[in-house]
């Protein structure tokens, strides 16, 4: 393995944290609060490439590979406080765009991931079904053939980005098949007849990030909107869960890094009886854990990207990826509040804010529970 | 051992846990009886790659190529030199 950065890499990285602090983060504890997607800052992160950071120019891509979108997207994460714009990008990035790429044919690529590059356009993924969560495949949504068209009925929840979203990557069970076998992914857009969305739903954290319903009533999708082949859905979706799993969280080093800063200077600034309070071991001992956690998950992340990057497969690291980083993420913002004390209760510090953020990556993309499970398989249990 | 064994092999000792397919044979379905399903075909398909030195890729993985331990067998030997 070679994670060593080229010049030109750490130029990337610096540039992306440069523009992130100096665009990213003006009103964020206002629009957390009124759970406001910006449009603006999303065309803005387009505009500066980070939609199209591992996709080929032809799309309007940078053309990056996957551990310099690492890097990348670790310093979106260190100069941008909007977690949940950060999510939404993730979101798009690695279960919308990355199987349009591996699996969409010339014409699906030339139509939806140019504009998903440039931000003309914004994509969601509908997997998750009131019923069926963690066993994906047991979903209720069901397609048939008819004639030129495929008719989708069912409802997909927890959707990222689908009040705002133009294209979307669904997956239903071909009525004449059966569970995992007959799983199949089809391009949606709005406004195909028979689509819409449903109620929007609140959370606690990723405000900012729109999450709302998918509703399929005999809608109707043209059949070269089919991606892939039929009954290949659950292949599909593996390999983007693979890639959510390895990299949706790269952005949060970043985020770690920033928080260790922040920390840093709080325990060496503020006094308390006569000494600044990282001389206390119970607070120093909370700033090298932040530390080691940060150091062991970016080792992790890029290890990941290193197998998918060489092998085509991130395999049992990409588990191990998720479940440390969204582990260690939470753990940090934890630790960051208490560093902080009264002071990191408030809003104002924008500590309970990553933290609220936090908890969620334990949840989407699989939760920590299913990670192991995942890396049990892999062990032989 | 040839590649109808090797599979059946693992079929049986590692993603079989009902003793009535204790005796597998070439043409017993393996989807509809929830031999393979969504969580043993990763364990499947990794020890195929392994033991074979093929690579499998996601759009093979249907059910057309993973029904039977013949029909199993067939895509690997398609795939070997």
């Amino acid at each position: 393995m070679d994670f060593s950065w080229s010049e030109d890499q750490l130029e990337l990285k610096k540039a992306v944290i440069d523009f992130a602090g100096r665009e990213l983060n003006e009103d964020v504890i206002h629009r957390d609060k009124n759970c406001t997607f910006s449009m603006d800052l999303w065309k803005k992160c387009a505009g500066f490439g980070l939609h199209g950071l591992p996709f080929p120019e032809e799309y309007n891509g940078l053309g990056s590979d996957l551990l310099t979108t690492m890097l990348a997207m670790e310093g979106l994460g260190h100069g941008c406080k909007d977690s949940g714009l950060i999510f939404s990008i993730n979101a798009q990035m690695w279960s919308v765009q990355m199987p349009i790429f591996n699996y969409g044919t010339a014409a699906q690529k030339s139509r939806y991931l140019s504009k998903l590059c440039n931000g003309e356009w914004i994509g969601a993924h509908g997997m998750s079904e009131p019923d069926s969560g963690s066993d994906a495949f047991s979903m209720g949504t069901t397609a048939r053939l008819d004639g030129d068209h495929y008719i989708l009925n069912g409802t997909k929840t927890f959707v990222t980005n689908a009040s705002v979203a133009d294209v979307f990557i669904v997956f239903a069970v071909l009525e004449q098949r059966k569970g995992f076998w007959g799983v199949t992914a089809f391009i949606l857009e709005k406004g195909f007849p028979g689509f819409r969305i449903g109620k929007e739903i609140e959370k606690m954290g990723l405000k900012t990030a729109p999450m709302a319903e998918l509703i399929f009533e005999d809608c109707r999708v043209p059949v070269e909107n089919l991606l892939g082949k039929e009954g290949n859905g659950a292949s599909i979706f593996n390999d983007s869960m693979e890639c959510e799993r390895g990299f949706i969280l790269a952005s949060y080093i970043g985020s770690m890094e920033r928080q260790l800063e922040a920390c840093l200077k709080q325990a060496k600034g503020r006094k308390q009886y006569r000494q600044p309070i990282g001389k206390f071991q119970a607070i120093a001992n909370k700033l090298v854990d932040m530390k080691v956690r940060m150091e062991t998950a970016r080792l992790i992340l890029y290890k990941g990207a290193w197998m998918r990057q060489t092998t085509g497969k991130a395999g049992v690291d990409a588990a191990i990826a998720k479940l440390y980083l969204s582990e260690s993420w939470v753990k940090s913002c934890l630790d960051a509040i208490q560093i902080h004390g009264g002071y990191g209760f408030t809003t104002e510090y924008e500590l309970e804010r990553d933290m609220r953020d936090s908890v969620g990556s334990t949840l989407y993309s699989g939760t920590s529970e299913i990670q192991k499970n995942i890396i049990a398989q892999y062990l032989g249990l | 051992m040839d590649i109808k064994e090797n599979v059946k092999k693992f079929i049986q000792s590692e993603l079989v846990t009902d003793r009535k397919f204790a005796d597998l044979q070439d043409k017993d379905p393996l989807i509809s009886t929830g031999i393979i399903d969504s969580l043993g075909i990763m364990r499947l398909t990794a020890f195929l790659e392994k033991s074979f030195a093929v690579r499998i890729h996601d759009e093979e993985i249907i059910a057309e190529n993973f029904g039977t331990v013949e029909s199993i067998s067939a895509l690997i030997q398609k795939k070997l030199p």
